[in-house]
């Protein structure tokens, strides 16, 4: 290679990416709305406890179940804790459980899919029945069972949670290796030589990542949903952690909806409007990325 | 055909024991001993505990506890529950129409708004009712269902002083009484399936109304009402029908959520009380229950699907 063409190279991918932003920002106006709210939830996620104006485990702040006001916008709680503050911090247990989860579920999906979708025969089978088995399953229960069995922390969510996904995203990335192992361009690397694990990683690999990140998109919104349920039926993060699911169901609520519906009223648009941006944003990553996967 | 179903059947046996083995195992083998820490609980001496263990048969070898609940399962019995006197047959088996009436209202529910509105949102693509609807769509897949119940308990109660029904009535002692228990519940467990259906139903329009067979049919003079309804919307129906059977298993995720909230002594409520409890005969026994019964509905929606759609019987 010239010098000329190595130097040009680096510059012709920036000006693709760059393009390929801009395009996603003027055809995808609600995923373009829908990344800004994920990219804000991260970052609260992230900084969240060291910007907000109270600390969230303190008792009486403030008053006891106030409506809101100018010093807590969204009021306080039965225990006199700001909702506001709360509700910012219980960003980064979402944000946690949410990408932790998605990292397992997606990563040990696509190891499974690519090997037994590469491998086939009877690997494939036993591994194709175990599949149907969990995904009989209403994610929700075996997640009810597992918590339960194990213990509700943040940690043991998110491994039940990711490990509840890897049934069927594997069957996703095995049904993506079924179609790509026959193409003509594996064929040509195994006539050149390329042993087994080389073809997968080189060939196969880089073809099932779009419909990988549109699916790990979509997924995080509704992880973070079955963490807010689990919370919800009290079998989620236990207190002080602030979840969202717990404010809303938790007995530190319950009781006093009637009384206070800003208690109930505001960790539930976080909530929504958290799983509305990631749906959004997921829906216009398909569309660029994958219009086969359109069909749901 | 025949081979195709003969397939599909033969695949049941081997993927019920391997749910059954995952139930088995998902209970006995994480650490930690759940029933174990419920009796001490309950202040029970720890001479006490290993009687009790002993006389539940939780001392002898793993795999001879499978194959007793296994046998115990071929006869129907379920096994008993520890905290309560009926057994978990009889218990179960109480519960189970609860689930199924929760389960078919929200299905009906999400026929009724999903399909008229994918076809609206099809014919219309691009338009401004096509980006209200697809916009309503995905706030039906976000909005979380445990939050819509809890507020539509809420405030009804403080605007209008008015609580939704909230204590079971069967339907035998007062069906009206027990149906308008049902339609709150079953309209926000429907939304999610509702929205689904809707994004299927605009999706496989979108495809149909291209097909040469629905061009002949306008190219006849049949008018739009029919070309859509008879042509077009006919063919896009089929993977409806897949979507709404293989959402049985999260319509039954989210009847646990919903039976809790609005008090419906049903499937849902009698597992979280298990595990609430720690009652693993029944959590196992239950789930089991849940596992074959959402197969069976795969299985009969892959059937029917083989029927609707000729293409497929030989594939």
């Amino acid at each position: 290679m010239t010098a000329a063409a190595s130097l040009y190279r680096p510059s012709t991918r920036v000006l693709t990416v760059r393009r390929g932003l801009w395009r996603f920002l003027r055809k995808q106006p609600l995923g373009t709305i829908g990344a800004l709210i994920v990219g804000l939830f991260v970052v609260l996620g992230a900084i969240g406890p060291y910007v907000v104006p109270y600390d969230t485990s303190a008792l009486a702040v403030g008053p006891r179940l106030s409506a809101p006001t100018l010093d807590h916008p969204f009021g306080t709680d039965a225990f006199g804790r700001d909702q506001f503050s709360r509700i910012i911090v219980g960003a980064r247990l979402s944000v946690f459980v949410g990408f932790g989860a998605v990292a397992i579920g997606t990563g040990a999906a696509t190891v499974l899919g690519l090997w037994v979708g590469y491998v086939g025969g009877k690997v494939d089978m036993v591994v194709q029945r175990v599949v149907d088995g969990v995904m009989a399953y209403p994610p929700l229960v075996l997640a009810l069972v597992a918590v339960g069995v194990l213990g509700p922390s943040a940690l043991n969510v998110t491994l039940v949670l990711g490990v509840l996904m890897i049934a069927a995203n594997s069957r996703v990335v095995r049904g993506s290796t079924l179609a790509i192992k026959e193409s003509t361009y594996v064929e040509a690397a195994r006539v050149v030589g390329a042993g087994t694990p080389r073809v997968i990683v080189r060939h196969v690999l880089p073809n099932v990542v779009s419909p990988l990140i549109v699916i790990a998109t979509v997924s995080l919104g509704t992880v973070i949903l079955a963490e807010g349920a689990l919370s919800f039926l009290g079998l989620g993060v236990p207190p002080p952690t602030p979840s969202w699911g717990r404010m809303i169901g938790g007995e530190e609520s319950r009781f006093y909806f009637a009384s206070n519906p800003s208690l109930v009223l505001f960790p539930g648009i976080a909530l929504t409007l958290v799983v509305f941006a990631f749906n959004m944003f997921g829906d216009a990553l398909r569309d660029v990325l994958d219009p086969r996967l359109r069909g749901e | 055909m025949n081979e195709y179903v003969m397939r599909r059947v033969l695949l049941v046996p081997p993927t019920v024991f391997i749910i059954s083995l995952i139930v088995f195992g998902s209970i006995r083998l994480l650490p930690g001993d759940a029933l174990d820490d419920r009796l001490a609980e309950a202040g029970v001496p720890a001479e006490d505990r290993l009687k009790i263990r002993a006389d539940l048969g939780l001392d002898r070898p793993l795999v001879e506890q499978y194959f007793d609940w296994m046998g115990g399962l071929a006869r129907g019995d379920l096994g008993d529950s520890i905290f309560s006197k009926d057994s978990v047959r009889t218990r179960a088996w109480r519960a189970l129409p609860i689930t199924v009436e929760l389960g078919v209202l929200s299905i009906m529910f999400a026929i009724i708004l999903g399909i008229p509105t994918g076809l609206i949102s099809a014919l219309k693509p691009g338009s401004f009712i096509d980006l209200i609807v697809r916009t309503l769509a995905i706030g039906g897949l976000s909005i979380p269902n445990f939050w819509l119940a809890t507020l539509l308990i809420v405030l009804p109660a403080i605007w209008w002083e008015w609580v939704p029904p909230l204590t079971y009535v069967s339907f035998v002692d007062d069906p009206i009484g027990n149906v308008t228990l049902f339609l709150l519940p079953a309209l926000v467990l429907s939304l999610r399936l509702g929205a689904t259906v809707m994004r299927m139903v605009r999706s496989e329009m979108l495809e149909v109304i291209r097909a040469d067979y629905v061009r002949t049919a306008r190219a006849k003079g049949l008018t739009e009402y029919r070309v859509v309804t008879r042509h077009a919307f006919r063919n896009a129906a089929i993977p409806v029908v897949t979507v709404i059977g293989l959402s049985v298993a999260t319509l039954l995720g989210g009847s646990v959520i919903m039976e809790s909230i609005f008090g419906l002594p049903g499937l849902g409520r009698l597992m979280l009380e298990a595990i609430r409890e720690r009652e693993f005969e029944m959590i196992q026994s239950v789930v089991l229950l849940v596992g074959v019964f959402v197969m069976l509905v795969n299985l009969s929606v892959d059937l029917v699907y083989g029927f609707l759609n000729p293409q497929i019987r030989y594939g």
